[in-house]
């Protein structure tokens, strides 16, 4: 048995290190890039949405390079997400790869005996291993996004320009080449103080910016067309809503806490879950006091997020929030993208210096 | 008191449920008007650009009711009576048609889950007392109509003539002569695109001029339908209330259909799943997929339409 599994920010790397940590042969994907989601559209319905396309890219290239079975996580939500593993099978089989399907649905709705049996199907049944290994992959996942978190909140305050880039190159490509979990331990300690010492300039005052919408296109950087580079480039801080120790914080949440509780809650804005993480995207939105600006971000033709696209259309006009849709699919033009980011950063720039009391943005130099 | 109901998804689904709900309460109901261009263009001023063509319609239809009604009703159905989900810009409705819903005039309800009923009786006795219901009619009201649904879901009666009235051909005029249909397809598609004769340019007549008879997911009971999914093999079982129907409704008619014709909405989510699941599943029967959009070109419509009843007239022979 040799394990693949779709790419989903790092995960990939992640579960990488668990599967060897487990003494399991597995393959990972090659990076998303053009060729994946092209190799992926070829193959998928033609109006899927895009992470469907990445999805299937990965698992086609996995399996030519010897991948046998497929581990696919996903929920039951009334989002496309859940049936997701339904009809990547359907895709791939008649493209001419056959895997082996273990689908590991959310313990909420499948029960957890049906999970664990599941996982075992995997792990074998040393469950107390598999259980450590867990553990640790969640707490590598949560440290790197934790230094993700701050790389991208300093950037713009740094006084040498472009720094906060580099070190996220870099770590983005040390994921890669960690062959334990301690390594990846140990860099990221060194990575934390390297951004401990790195000299701030207090006075500074880049454009803030909110990064919320869909999940996969948050977290892929491929699919969003490298969105967080490109504004990084632009000296703005970040903030990204959607991460993956969040999802599993999200997640975990669920399966603890009764159904009621987590839908009960009438008084907010947006009080139902409608699939996808639309709820909590409305909830973040709604609640980003320090950011200048949100950059709502989805992929073409996704149903939660065209509800909260609705919505927020509203929130905008009521609440005095700017708000900037993308909307991504396979056809990916960089230039347009680039420039209504540029546009974007300008106009909330431009604002924040008018605001302040100057009247044209080159005052303040 | 006068309450109206947009004429859009659920109207089909659930209008006898709702004309059972309300009949002997004094609350008179407008449901909407029959979609047309000028819906069309009310709705698609309004709704978001992203969303499909019979969400646009939804929009229309509330900015028709607006000024004519005391009160507009909104239902937010999420699951249906087996406990499956509906399409997710469904659930967020209420949301989906913000620009309007805001407004102190609507009535929306809590989510409708079809599959518990004290639960629904609940949330619908809030909105029902609201309009000004009296709980002896409501009481009595709602224990029919739930029945009503009951029936259809568990395959104790067709669902059909729920909106078989608006769905079938016009009667012949005098002196016409009508040849029989000797041909049967079964027209796939969500109920808001099949029985709209607006959005889906009238296609059942149009066939029925081809001499092809139709049938749609509703002359299926919903019974068979399940059975086929079970049986069907799948990895997971299927939480779409949809895809349960129409992809049960295709198995079961793959044998005594002579094609199948899927009429979706552009950029329809659940449409590009199931469509793809027909498509792989079914392989035995011929199948078209007309893809309806707020453009409506009516030539390239007919044209396919022609060429697909060529098609089966041929085979034939």
């Amino acid at each position: 048995m040799i394990v693949t599994f779709p790419r989903f920010g790092y995960t990939a790397e992640i579960m990488a290190l668990f599967f060897e940590e487990m003494g399991i042969q597995c393959v990972r994907p090659p990076l998303n890039d053009k060729t994946i989601v092209k190799t992926g559209s070829d193959i998928s319905p033609e109006e899927m949405c895009l992470p469907f396309k990445y999805m299937a890219g990965d698992l086609a290239e996995a399996y030519k390079a010897g991948a046998d079975t497929a581990v696919m996580i996903a929920t039951c939500g009334p989002c496309r997400l859940g049936e997701y593993g339904e009809l990547l099978r359907t895709v791939l089989e008649k493209a001419g790869y056959s895997y082996e399907w273990i689908m590991l649905d959310s313990p909420a709705v499948t029960g957890i005996k049906e999970f664990i049996k599941r996982l075992d199907m995997i792990t074998g049944s040393d469950r107390v291993k598999t259980m450590m290994c867990a553990v640790k992959a969640v707490k590598l996942i949560r440290q790197i996004e934790s230094a993700e978190r701050r790389l991208k909140r300093i950037n713009g305050y740094t006084v040498k320009r472009g720094i906060c880039a580099e070190l996220l190159k870099e770590l983005k490509s040390a994921t890669i080449s960690w062959r334990t979990f301690d390594e990846g331990f140990d860099y990221i300690d060194g990575l934390n103080r390297k951004i401990s010492g790195l000299k701030t300039d207090k006075a500074a005052d880049p454009v803030r910016l909110l990064i919320a919408g869909e999940i996969y296109t948050s977290i892929e950087n491929d699919s969003n067309g490298r969105l967080e580079e490109k504004l990084m480039g632009m000296g703005c801080s970040i903030e990204r809503h959607m991460t993956v120790s969040w999802w599993v914080k999200n997640t975990l949440k669920r399966l603890f806490i009764p159904q009621r509780c987590v839908y009960g809650n009438r008084n907010s804005c947006f009080a139902y879950e409608i699939g996808g993480y639309a709820k909590d995207t409305v909830k973040k939105i709604s609640s980003c006091d320090n950011a200048d600006g949100v950059i709502k971000i989805m992929p073409a033709g996704c149903m939660p997020e065209i509800v909260t696209k609705a919505y927020c259309e509203k929130l905008q006009k009521e609440k005095d929030i700017r708000i900037l849709n993308l909307i991504y699919d396979e056809m990916s033009g960089e230039a347009g993208y680039e420039t209504r980011l540029e546009a974007f950063t300008d106009m909330l720039e431009r604002r924040k210096h008018v605001l302040d009391g100057h009247r044209h943005r080159f005052d303040k130099h | 008191m006068l309450l109206g109901i947009p004429r859009g998804h659920f109207y089909y689904d659930y209008y006898l449920f709702a004309d059972r709900l309300f009949r002997d309460s004094g609350i008179e109901i407008l449901y909407g008007c029959e979609n047309s261009e000028d819906t069309l263009k009310r709705g698609r001023e309004l709704a978001v650009d992203e969303a499909c063509v019979p969400m646009k319609l939804v929009a229309g239809q509330l900015d028709y009711l607006e000024d004519k009604c005391d009160r507009i009703l909104l239902p937010r159905v999420m699951k249906d009576y087996m406990g499956r989900w509906l399409c997710p810009k469904l659930l967020g409705l209420p949301e989906l048609m913000s620009c309007k819903t805001s407004e102190a005039k609507y009535l929306i309800t809590e989510p409708l889950k079809f599959n518990d009923k004290k639960d629904l009786s609940k949330r619908l006795w809030k909105v029902c007392s609201e309009a000004g219901m009296k709980r002896a009619v409501f009481t009595e009201a709602f224990e029919d109509a739930y029945g009503i649904i009951a029936d259809i879901a568990g395959g104790r009666r067709y669902g059909h003539t729920e909106a078989g009235w608006e769905f079938a051909p016009q009667p012949p005029r005098p002196g016409e002569i009508i040849l029989p249909n000797n041909k049967k397809i079964f027209l796939a598609g969500h109920c808001y695109t099949v029985y709209d004769r607006f959005i889906n340019m009238d296609i059942v007549r149009k066939l029925d001029e081809f001499g092809i008879a139709v049938l749609t997911e509703k002359d299926v009971l919903r019974s068979d339908a399940e059975r086929c999914v079970r049986d069907a093999g799948l990895v997971k079982p299927p939480y779409w209330e949809a895809f349960v129907r129409l992809y049960g409704a295709a198995l079961h008619m793959r044998d005594k259909v002579d094609g199948i014709i899927y009429i979706s909405s552009f950029s329809c989510g659940l449409d590009s799943f199931i469509i793809e699941m027909i498509k792989t599943h079914i392989t035995d029967v011929p199948m078209m997929v007309l893809k309806l959009d707020e453009h409506r070109g009516r030539a390239g419509f007919e044209t396919r339409l022609e060429a697909f009843s060529d098609l089966l007239q041929r085979s034939a022979s």
